[in-house]
């Protein structure tokens, strides 16, 4: 019993973490992203 | 988005009927009780694992042919979210050996197998951070990636060439009296369609994550 539940807290705790890192890195690029495009058209204004 | 939304809608209503399934409907196997019950995510997460691998196969194979880069940021994606599931299959596998055989781990065939396939793909991943130029990482990872395949076969088949402590097949080639209950094969059936369906959410997630990096990269050599 202990050895299954273990198993299954891993397994979604695993899974869990790694769409937890995948929308926190895609914001941190979008953020990035963001300012880059802002950064070209004050380039482009300038 | 729709895309991403209704996919990955499907895989949590599916994930959840197979907990609720593996919980209330399989029955407990006679021998080996309540710990068997891992087996419904462990061969689904094995069955992600060798999907995964052979979408970057075919997706490696279309890079070299046609040089396009969105199928090496999908090979890509696939090869990570792959290891993934491997990692899975490796640590809940031990789970299940530890209850059933009363050790962690032996240095059986389809078990090194595994690791050896996880190993090769943790290579694949190493070798991208470890070359500079994205061209040319793209290029020797596609190759990795073709030959890397060739352990999958190897994997699924070592249960047939060598003898093996592993449970034998028990739903393709598993062949007549094959051990697995009516009620145990549905519930099997419905998590690994869970989990490909959550593979494929993870994916689409994935390789937006890396379009976006493109794109990052783009951005930075147009300012530069």
């Amino acid at each position: 019993m202990y050895y299954m539940v273990a198993a299954y807290s891993i397994l979604w705790l695993v899974l869990f973490f790694y769409v937890f890192l995948l929308i926190q890195k895609q914001s941190s690029i979008s953020r990035e992203i963001k300012g880059l495009q802002q950064e070209m058209i004050r380039r482009k204004l300038r | 988005m729709k895309a991403k939304v209704i996919v990955g809608a499907t895989a949590m209503v599916l994930i959840f009927i197979s907990i609720i399934a593996l919980v209330f409907y399989a029955p407990e196997e006679k021998t080996m009780g309540i710990i068997q019950k891992i087996f419904y995510f462990h061969v689904a997460s094995a069955w992600v694992g060798f999907l995964a691998f052979a979408v970057v196969f075919v997706l490696s194979i279309l890079f070299l042919a046609k040089k396009k880069f969105i199928y090496d940021a999908w090979a890509y994606s696939s090869a990570e979210i792959g290891v993934l599931f491997t990692s899975l299959v490796l640590v809940t596998g031990p789970f299940w050996a530890k209850g059933a055989w009363n050790i962690w781990w032996t240095w059986d065939a389809r078990l090194t197998t595994t690791l050896i396939l996880w190993l090769i793909y943790i290579g694949y991943l190493l070798l991208r951070q470890m070359i500079d130029s994205p061209e040319k990482a793209a290029r020797i990872c596609a190759v990795f990636g073709i030959i890397g395949f060739v352990d999958v076969p190897i994997v699924y088949g070592a249960i047939r060439w060598w003898r093996t402590m592993h449970p034998k097949y028990v739903v393709i080639m598993g062949g007549e009296n094959s051990g697995l209950h009516p009620k145990m094969l549905q519930v099997l059936i419905i998590s690994v369609i869970a989990f490909t369906f959550l593979y494929l959410t993870l994916l689409l997630l994935r390789v937006d994550l890396e379009k976006s990096r493109q794109q990052l990269d783009y951005l930075k050599s147009q300012l530069q």
